[in-house]
């Protein structure tokens, strides 16, 4: 080999052992906005994990001579930082509260429809034939009846248990996950990578597996953060409608509807819960962008550049 | 041909391509077998059927749209299209490797390089993974890449194209193959990087004992590395025999006209002869000899008939050419 390659080879295997010096969590400390999203949803998982245990007295004591009090006031103790509800009940508490039921439903349902949906539609884009267009045509069926349609005529039928309601979001939210991961997998299937790891003697369902799914899953995680909000919006919808989450038990979605009613005279009975909706979207959305971006190996360098000077 | 038993044998092979509104007849009866520890090179322009037939030989075609209508492929006696697939997967990667064009393309992007040789092994059921990895490691080192302990964790991208096809090379040779094919192997890279991974492939071939079926349109890389060769003209072999005899005194018109073709370090430019015409459409193959329309010694029979494989022996040298008049033919290169 020539001097002039083994010089070149040298320098991008060094370069390389610098990159690989950062660990992902050094890189996380890089990223303003992933940092935060971090940290917000980190806040959100202790309190699902110990939230009800700790502040379960507190959402549901009454005190009927604080109702509605306007947030900022310190007057009935820290917790109405926020404000009370028309119960005199701690939005803050609440809020914390109901995390657990919120995130649980809403997290569970789309992780069901994410491998659901993304192992229909790799079989339907990988086999093709029959069974992908029979697993195409159900997608279709589904996606043609708007989903909340759906929800509320199978929950009438069925017991509005937890267990359903979640089922329910889960197969309603399928179709989207069936048709990306079917489209990337049309696409995937016909690089030579493919024909390559095939030529090797790796067989159908191992170049399935092994090759094509660790590139369609990053997509279908972005997808999932996406439905994150719908799924929690369509599961405070069916709680409104008196067939998801019962009373008492609350999410946030249905404190948005309770608050409904009162808006023009305490606005943040629906303002707070929406907002926490929001903001944990989003941050599962900045997240994954940032978790996309760090498990792209062309892509990790954007993230382990120094930055420029401003 | 020589006399021992091949180790490849591809007899007869057509490959037709079904579009819904034409028939596209790819290969078309191509003939021609590799011995043991060989390099045998395929060669011809660009649609000629050569990379079909390769894909034909990993059993990588799509069926449909494409259908092998006839012939036979044998690797070491066994027929290849009729085994069964758990057969042939004990075959694929283990007994024959192959090497594509595009290295970059043929490696899984959001993979290391180690992990994906490693991967071959795990395939075939070789070794712990602990193994696995010490033994890919060894592998790059031994197609040449420096600080391979290092490198196995980098990504495609991050390897030079040169750098890339030496991790190609070393997962189809993983598994210490007994046939390498090799389509267009050196075609992506530049001039000297093609030396380098020609001379790879040679060691490589010496060391495990393999042959190795080159498939190309480099004339050079031809003339340089493979002891014999099969011209493919239109989806058919219209010449074989042994490299040296068949470019110093090619029987057939289109092996000349490719030779002539070709610039070589002494000639000069005004000299070169390109050929005359296009290849043939092949949907709409013309009657009789399929080259005809291009070649100067045509005459009313190629027009009519097309001509059979024959033997002959030019200057003490076996070879096998599809020409109705190849004595004139090798008359005329002489002259």
């Amino acid at each position: 080999m020539s001097a002039k390659a083994h010089g070149l080879g040298g320098r991008a295997a060094d370069d390389a052992q610098i990159r690989r010096r950062l660990p992902w969590w050094r890189l996380l400390l890089r990223d303003r906005f992933a940092l935060l999203a971090g940290l917000w949803l980190a806040l959100l998982v202790l309190c699902v994990v110990v939230g009800p245990e700790l502040l379960g007295d507190a959402a549901t004591a009454l005190n009927l001579r604080a109702r509605n009090t306007a947030p900022g006031s310190l007057e009935t103790g820290w917790l109405s930082v926020l404000g009370t509800d028309v119960l005199g009940r701690s939005m803050l508490a609440r809020l914390v509260v109901a995390a657990r039921n919120t995130l649980l439903v809403a997290a569970s349902a789309v992780l069901i429809a994410l491998v659901g949906g993304g192992v229909l539609g790799m079989i339907a884009g990988y086999a093709g034939g029959r069974a992908g267009s029979l697993i195409m045509r159900t997608a279709d069926v589904l996606q043609s009846f708007p989903s909340l349609l759906t929800a509320v005529v199978v929950l009438y039928v069925l017991e509005p248990s937890v267990a359903n309601l979640v089922l329910i979001l889960a197969v309603t939210r399928l179709p989207v996950y069936v048709r990306v991961a079917r489209a990337e997998v049309l696409e995937i299937r016909e690089r030579l990578f493919v024909q390559a790891s095939l030529a090797l003697g790796g067989g159908r369902s191992h170049v399935l597996r092994r090759h094509i799914a660790p590139i369609v899953v990053p997509t279908l995680l972005t997808i999932l953060t996406v439905e994150f909000a719908v799924v929690m919006l369509a599961e405070s919808s069916l709680s409104f409608l008196g067939i998801g989450i019962q009373p008492p038990e609350i999410t946030w979605g249905l404190m948005v509807a309770q608050g409904r009613n009162h808006l023009s005279a305490a606005w943040w009975l629906s303002f707070f819960p929406g907002l926490a909706i929001m903001l944990a979207a989003m941050s599962a959305n900045v997240l994954s962008s940032w978790l996309r971006t760090v498990s792209d190996p062309s892509q990790r360098w954007r993230l382990e550049a120094p930055r420029a000077p401003r | 041909m020589s006399t021992a038993p091949a180790l490849l044998e591809v007899r007869d092979l057509r490959v037709e391509f079904h579009t819904g509104l034409e028939v596209v007849h790819a290969v078309n009866g191509a003939t021609f077998s590799v011995a043991r520890g060989e390099t045998a090179a395929v060669l011809g322009e660009s649609g000629c059927g050569k990379s079909v037939t390769a894909a034909s030989i990993m059993r990588l075609l799509p069926q449909p749209p494409a259908r092998i209508a006839g012939g036979s492929i044998h690797f070491d006696g066994d027929d290849v299209l009729a085994m069964p697939k758990r057969r042939w997967r004990q075959i694929a990667g283990r007994h024959i490797g192959m090497v594509f064009q595009d290295a970059l393309s043929s490696l899984n992007p959001v993979f290391s390089v180690g992990w994906q040789i490693a991967e071959t092994f795990r395939v075939h059921g070789e070794g712990s993974a602990r193994e696995r990895r010490v033994r890919a490691i060894e592998l790059l080192d031994h197609v040449g890449i420096p600080a391979a302990a290092r490198r196995y964790r980098d990504y495609p991208h991050q390897f030079s194209g040169g750098m890339r096809q030496r991790v190609m090379i070393a997962m189809a040779v993983a598994m210490q193959p007994r046939l390498l094919i090799a389509d267009e192997p050196t075609t992506a890279l530049d001039v000297t990087i093609q030396a380098q991974i020609m001379e790879l492939l040679e060691r490589l071939r010496a060391e495990l004992g393999m042959a190795i079926v080159l498939i190309t349109h480099d004339l050079g890389v031809v003339s340089e590395a493979a002891a014999r060769v099969a011209v493919m003209y239109a989806g058919r072999v219209v010449e074989s025999g042994p490299t040296r005899e068949i470019l110093r005194r090619p029987a057939h018109p289109y092996t000349q006209a490719l030779l002539r073709s070709v610039p070589t370090g002494r000639s000069r430019a005004d000299k070169l002869r390109p050929i005359v015409g296009s290849p043939p459409d092949l949907a709409r193959l013309p009657a009789g000899c399929a080259f005809h329309p291009r070649c100067e010694h045509a005459r009313e029979r190629c027009m009519q008939r097309s001509p059979v494989a024959q033997a002959c022996t030019v200057a003490g040298a076996a070879r096998t050419v599809e020409c109705h008049f190849p004595l004139e033919v090798l008359g005329a290169h002489g002259g």
